[in-house]
């Protein structure tokens, strides 16, 4: 201790003697920043020289708090108004982040014992600025002049975008390996225009810590948003939305040897197959999946308490580019797991898809801290032989009941909440059983449709008559088929008995509302703007596009939707509808009561796809005029073919959007509200004898190739890029074979999996298997051996249809016994517009944490996070390990997943 | 007692102090007080300063700058029917802590935003891209006290007409006129679109001006308010903040294409919704920015990004009252990303929430840089903050706040409003210090936010030290 650390101490003892208050000070939290967890000296334990505590940005104020991470307690100032506070230098103001690291020089085991080092940076800033953990006043050092931690001078105009501290590697005793140096740390900053920094420190000999070296800087070829180190302190892992390597096509992570020489670090790019934003590693054991007996994370051999040794896989978690990833894109949005043994995605286990899809987040993270293993176990851990903590295991406590993993993160998102992350079973544990319960995965509900129809009426010609349709869709109920008389007594057409008759996947199936529809609109692709003209060759295009006028006469076409993207669905036989404009006035019809000139709509089919042009960038569909008829009259029979007039303005491709398209299916079209188009599917008179209509990955890619294995010549369109000199092969996709393989890409897409379960059915919760007749094994019967790791169809259902049988007069036929009428299966065509809707729910309720609701605090933006293990210390070993997430909303909050969330408290 | 509010009715659809942020209540008044007796003997307002500035426009080029600043006579001091004040400064010529006025004109109280309609060819002054076609260039403004948008005439010299279309007044139970965006495309029919922060029936409803007949349509799009308008020239498309007192944060997008010009109604364009809630959860919209139209080093546009400042709120306090609730507990700017996607409708992507301090305000993308994402400047009202972001690097590059040795706000007590000069490599920016009445100018170098800085020049006092430039003479 230094003699003005004493005399510090001295003042604050007197001050302390002059009397106590029971009030202490709040925070004073304004819009808090970056934080973090590190050890160093202040006067709230002035014993202690590496004491841990929680250093937190207070932005608003220009400052850095400091929270003893024990009790969370604030340091406090000699006066009361306030807890201490370490303003930071002068045009350094809003300090948003905070790195930490120990120097590895202390006498503990682990090399604790000495104060940290702990950095802190302003948004926009290229300087670090140094606290001065060692000095009992604690504060930012003032730098001399010129600033040796100013990295604009390295790199002038830079911003520190991300900043870690590490520790110092050096080789180690045998040749090839390495061990953390004593007294030293690093700090690596992440600089715009592509750069790192690297700032070397050491403890100096009156105890406090120094830049070292001068900072060097690294080249990376890419803008790194956020960076990590591996557990092993040899890799650092940077996330980036750019190619990690310029001209490699790799999007992902790139890892740095930083066992090498700084400047020289060699680079390596893992794909994570889109950019990503948010970065952490860690080492776990993850799961077994083909395992037997419930959820376990190896095969148990005699003898052998486990496969292999806790925590050995190597894994870096990565959140992907919101903007780059999605349901259609080549990646699903998520966290992913990258295994940088591989080089890149951790392998699906399941061997289904070629690679295992990512976690899905149902917010934006800002934020990302891992926390491993406690050092010591809870005190009321519960007993198990072979996942115990102080066998490398931790708790972890979702509302679905506590479980052991190996691996726990959790992201601050942009929804208020922090979700926590078992890295052991590639999920967000749920708060509810995706299996059991009104909570489990589930069809909720369903109804039909059939319009009404419009006849001629035989009594006045002329005039016509709505009549109730006979027609009804429905799904066929296989349990009911074999046991029913008449076959259409198995179609299931009400909320009662629908859901039964769709199969559905935990952990596939979305919350959603489908619809099977007869020709029903394509989705994206009703009553839209449009455009016509001719062809080349003559035929009669139709693009849903709007065309802008320019001032120098010529026309910019916006609002352009991609009818030659597969996704958009648009098939040859599909039909298309128009209503031209009145502008169009060779298309106006007579309007038989007012006989005036009005507008009405045409319709006919679509001949051809054809590929983007300068005329329709977005692709058109060639249409047959020879079908084109005027839907005035309502009775198909009667309508009139359009003039050779109106064709001939139609092909007249009009300065301004002159007409509303809807694109309509030629048969059957399913889609989801959120899903969009999923598929055609087609009826069935017995479904015994055809396979169900499914949007099942596996049979529409199959492994071990998937998706990977589906070629398609549109997707990632291209148009943008290349204009009308796209690839030839893009352009050429215009048969049935290319187009089909496009869609079916696109839908397999929509059929990835969405959740990894760990739960299934088990005798000792839901009952015996051979007797039960309800619950797990028989909402899940299909699939219950194969749980947890089951794949199968997002939705899968026998779509069917009843007709009524009409008397001589038409009316329906009743059958005396039932009172109900008579039908048979189908064999009218179909209405348009029938159709047939049910509900499914996914079951995945995400467990997370934030304020508990008695602490009046709002949720509303969490910005960092960082880990702490409290279980060391005497008296907090039933706290476990825990995280410290700062709030925009002037708190912080030490939480953690291992215990209940009502543990959570709110610091302010 | 003259009040300056309406208190809550039945009448009222949505709560009349919703909005008010627990540190802000004096700025956001604003954009609240409505319906106030006039008052026939209040005194004139002042044509020498600037009386709580709000809305502010520049126009020229460097060094012929013509600043054009709303005075809102937010206390009503002065007379509430004519007690705002248009000014036309010129602030080169105008001393330190003062003013080199040109022109100024009378107006209703509480001014609202102020947009620009630039004719094709404004004597002495630079042409904008997106000329409108009108004889003569014409800046817009709403006053709220009297629901009165006035299409002020804009003479080279600086002077300003309110000519005989000149106030228009907006549909009656279009209540608080407030934001303003002017949409000329390529000559097109100029069109201005005025917000309304209130209406009787609590409906999200815009006003579309013809500047050239004055005529006017208007439109509702669901329950809620409007804030501000973002125009997309290159798609002809509008965004508008809007907000619910149960807590939505919609931001909507009509196509204004000449599809839906009249006679069609303009709640027949194509428009849509989307709730940024689901991506920032409490998000109370405000102040909207669209970045410029850009292509990336390989020569491929970039989509288009949404720049939002918005206020936070508790949404569970929400839930459970029913409807916003009056204080905020923080802010952020949103960026989203338009995606066109494939079916030709926007699809709107989160980029990022940054957090940025108590009462987002105002948001101005800077000019463009070749083959780089966008700068954005927002005003942060109750903490008195101006950050500048740098949207390629996805981080804040600057923040200016309070003066280290004094502790003074450096741009003023509660800084608002934000116009922006293209000054080439660099931007100026013009920031009104709402309860200070100035105004700031900020030099942003474009390559390198990071450099931005307050302009200075030396003290009058005190000629061997620099001190902030400062148009207008601060209101004690």
């Amino acid at each position: 201790m230094t003699a003005r650390n004493a005399l510090l101490l001295l003042a604050l003892a007197a001050s302390a003697g002059c009397g106590s208050s029971a009030a202490k000070p709040d925070l004073g939290l304004v819009s808090p920043g970056g934080v973090a967890v590190f050890r160093g000296l202040t006067t709230k334990n002035a014993l202690d020289p590496a004491h841990p505590y929680v250093a937190v940005a207070n932005s608003g104020r220009d400052e850095i708090i400091f929270i003893d991470t024990l009790d969370d307690e604030p340091v406090l100032a000699p006066v009361v108004v306030r807890p201490l506070a370490a303003p930071t230098l002068p045009g350094e103001p809003h300090p948003t982040m905070l790195a930490s690291v120990g120097l590895h020089d202390g006498q503990n085991a682990d090399g604790t014992g000495l104060p940290d080092l702990l950095v802190v940076v302003s948004p926009g800033s290229s300087r670090l600025q140094l606290v001065a953990t060692w000095d009992l006043a604690t504060h930012v050092v003032q730098p001399p002049e010129p600033d040796p931690l100013d990295l604009g001078a390295l790199a002038p105009g830079a911003q520190v975008l991300a900043v870690i501290a590490v520790p110092v590697l050096e080789p180690g005793a045998t040749a090839g390996t390495w061990q953390v140096a004593r007294g030293k740390a690093r700090v690596v900053a992440s600089l715009a225009g592509g750069r790192l920094a690297v700032v070397d420190f050491a403890r100096q000999a009156d105890g406090s810590i120094a830049p070292s070296a001068v900072p060097v800087l690294q080249d990376l070829g890419f803008e790194a948003l956020s960076l990590a180190e591996s557990p092993d302190h040899d890799r650092l892992y940077a996330a980036t939305v750019e190619e990690v390597i310029p001209g490699s096509g790799v999007y992902g992570v790139g890892e740095l040897d930083t066992t090498g020489a700084v400047g020289a670090w060699t680079l390596r790019a893992l794909d994570a197959r889109v950019g990503t934003t948010l970065v952490a590693a860690a080492k776990v054991t993850e799961r077994f999946v083909g395992v037997q007996d419930g959820d376990t994370f190896c095969v148990r051999q005699p003898g052998e308490p486990f496969c292999k040794a806790p925590n050995e896989d190597l894994r870096v978690y990565a959140f992907l580019d919101p903007a780059a990833c999605g349901r259609s894109a080549r990646m699903p949005c998520g966290l992913a797991v990258i295994d940088p043994a591989g080089g890149g995605l951790l392998a699906d286990p399941t061997g289904e898809m070629p690679y295992l899809p990512p976690m899905a987040v149902p917010s934006i993270p800002v934020a990302i801290a891992i926390a491993g293993p406690t050092a010591l176990p809870p005190t009321n851990e519960p007993s198990d032989a072979q996942l115990s903590v102080a066998g490398g295991y931790m708790l972890l406590a979702p509302g679905s009941g506590q479980v052991k993993t190996t691996g726990v993160a959790v992201l601050a998102s942009g929804d208020g909440r922090v979700y926590m992350v078992d890295l052991a079973r590639w999920h967000i544990p749920l708060n509810a059983s995706i299996l059991r319960t009104s909570t489990r995965a589930s069809v909720t509900g369903g109804t039909v449709f059939s319009p009404s129809l419009v006849v001629p009426d035989p009594e006045n010609p002329g005039q016509y008559l709505v009549k109730p349709s006979r027609l009804r869709l429905g799904l066929w109920d296989l349990v009911q088929w074999p046991k029913v008389t008449r076959p259409t007594a198995a179609l299931a057409s009400n909320a009662t008995n629908m859901p039964s008759t769709v199969r559905i996947t935990p952990g596939y199936t979305a919350t959603d509302t489908w619809t099977v529809m007869y020709q029903g609109p394509l989705p994206g692709l009703s009553a839209r703007a449009g455009q016509t003209g001719a062809t080349a060759d003559g035929r009669l295009w139709l693009a849903v596009q709007t065309p802008l006028p320019r001032s120098d006469g010529s026309t910019q076409l916006v609002d352009v939707a991609r009818l030659f993207d597969p996704s958009l669905a648009v098939h040859v036989g599909d039909i298309a509808q128009l209503a031209p404009a009145s502008t169009v006035t060779a298309c106006l019809t007579t309007d038989p009561d007012t006989e005036g000139l009005s507008t009405t709509s045409y319709e006919t089919r679509i001949t051809a796809i054809l590929p983007p042009s300068a005329a329709y960038p977005g692709g058109a569909v060639a249409l047959d005029e020879a079908q084109l008829i005027d839907l005035r009259n309502p009775v198909a029979s009667e309508r009139l073919p359009a003039t050779p007039e109106c064709i001939a303005a139609l092909k007249q491709v009009a300065p301004a959007g002159n007409m509303l398209v809807t694109l309509r299916a030629a048969g059957l079209v399913a889609g989801g509200a959120s899903m969009g188009y999923v598929g055609r599917p087609q009826l069935e008179a017995d479904p015994t004898a055809a396979e169900p209509f499914a949007l099942t990955y596996s049979a529409l890619a199959p492994p071990p190739l998937g998706e990977d294995g589906i070629s398609c010549p549109i997707l990632p369109w291209p148009a943008e890029a290349y204009g009308p000199n796209a690839p030839a092969a893009f352009t050429a996709c215009v048969d049935e074979a290319c187009r089909s393989g496009c869609e079916r890409l696109v839908l397999a897409r929509k059929a990835r999996r969405l959740y990894y379960l760990s739960d299934r059915c088990l005798d000792t919760v839901d009952g015996p298997k051979a007797t039960a007749t309800k619950g797990c094994w028989v909402d899940w019967a299909a699939i219950a051996d194969a749980l947890p790791d089951a794949s199968g169809p997002i939705v899968s259902f026998h779509l069917g249809c009843a007709q009524t049988q009409v008397d001589g007069k038409g009316d329906p036929i009743i059958d005396p016994r039932t009172k109900t009428v008579v039908e048979d299966v189908c064999t009218a065509e179909l209405e348009r517009d029938m159709s047939l809707t049910f509900i499914t729910q996914s079951g995945i309720t995400y467990a997370y944490r934030g304020p508990t609701s008695g602490s009046n605090a709002a949720a509303s933006f969490p910005v960092a996070a960082a880990p702490f293990d409290r279980s060391p210390y005497p008296g907090k070993q039933a706290d476990g390990y825990r995280f410290f997430v700062t709030y925009s909303e002037n708190f912080l909050i030490d939480l953690s997943p291992g215990t209940a969330y009502s543990t959570s408290k709110v610091i302010r | 007692m003259e009040r300056l509010t309406l208190s809550r009715t039945p009448d009222y659809g949505s709560h009349p102090v919703h909005h008010v942020a627990r540190r802000s209540a004096p700025l956001l008044l604003i954009c609240l007080a409505a319906a106030c007796g006039s008052s026939g003997t209040a005194p004139l307002s002042p044509l020498d300063r600037f009386h709580y500035p709000v809305g502010v426009a520049v126009r020229g080029s460097a060094g012929q700058e013509q600043l054009l600043v709303v005075s809102s006579n937010y206390d009503l001091a002065y007379d509430r029917d004519e007690g705002g004040v248009l000014f036309s400064v010129g602030p080169e010529a105008s001393p330190q802590d003062g003013l080199a006025i040109e022109g100024a004109m009378r107006m209703g109280s509480f001014g609202g935003e102020l947009a620009v309609a630039e004719a094709a060819a404004p004597a002495g002054l630079d042409t904008s891209p997106d000329a409108c076609d009108l004889p003569q260039s014409v800046a817009l403004v709403a006053s709220r006290a009297t629901r009165q948008v006035y299409k002020v005439a804009l003479g080279a010299d600086g002077s300003l007409t309110c000519g005989p279309d000149c106030p228009q007044l907006l549909p009656e139970d279009f209540l608080d006129p407030f934001g303003v965006t002017v949409a000329c495309r390529n000559a097109r029919r100029p069109r201005a679109f005025v917000t309304a922060r209130r209406t009787n029936r609590a409906v999200s409803r815009l006003v579309e001006i013809d500047l050239s007949t004055g005529a006017q349509r208007t439109a509702d799009f669901g329950y809620g308010t409007t804030h501000s308008v973002a125009y997309d020239a290159a798609l002809d498309r509008i965004y508008f903040t809007s907000s619910a007192d149960y807590g939505s944060a919609a931001l909507r997008y009509v196509d204004v294409t000449p599809w839906c010009d009249p006679p069609l109604y303009l709640a027949e364009c194509h428009a849509d919704v989307v709730n940024v809630g689901e991506f920032v959860r409490g998000a109370d919209l405000g102040g909207i920015a669209l970045s410029n139209a850009n292509v990336d080093a390989d020569g491929k546009p970039m989509p288009r990004r949404l720049y939002i400042g918005a206020r936070l709120f508790d949404a569970d306090l929400a839930a459970s009252l029913g409807w916003r609730p009056g204080f905020d507990t923080g802010g952020v700017l949103i960026v989203l990303e338009v995606d066109e996607a494939q079916f030709g409708v926007p699809a709107f992507r989160f980029i990022g929430a940054i957090p940025v301090g108590f009462g987002p305000a105002e948001v101005r993308v800077l000019p463009r840089r070749p083959g780089k994402r966008d700068v954005v400047a927002i005003t942060v009202s109750d903490e008195g903050l101006l950050w500048i972001y740098d949207d390629d690097v996805g981080a804040m590059a600057r923040v200016f706040g309070r003066d280290e040795i004094t502790g003074a706000p450096l741009l003023g007590r509660v800084p608002y409003g934000i116009a922006v000069q293209d000054r080439g490599t660099s931007a100026r920016l013009y920031v009104t210090a709402f309860d200070s009445s100035f105004v700031t100018p900020v030099d942003v170098p474009l390559d390198n936010p990071g450099e931005a800085a307050i302009v200075e020049v030396a003290d009058p006092a005190d000629p061997t030290r620099q001190v902030p430039r400062r148009l207008g003479q601060e209101r004690q």
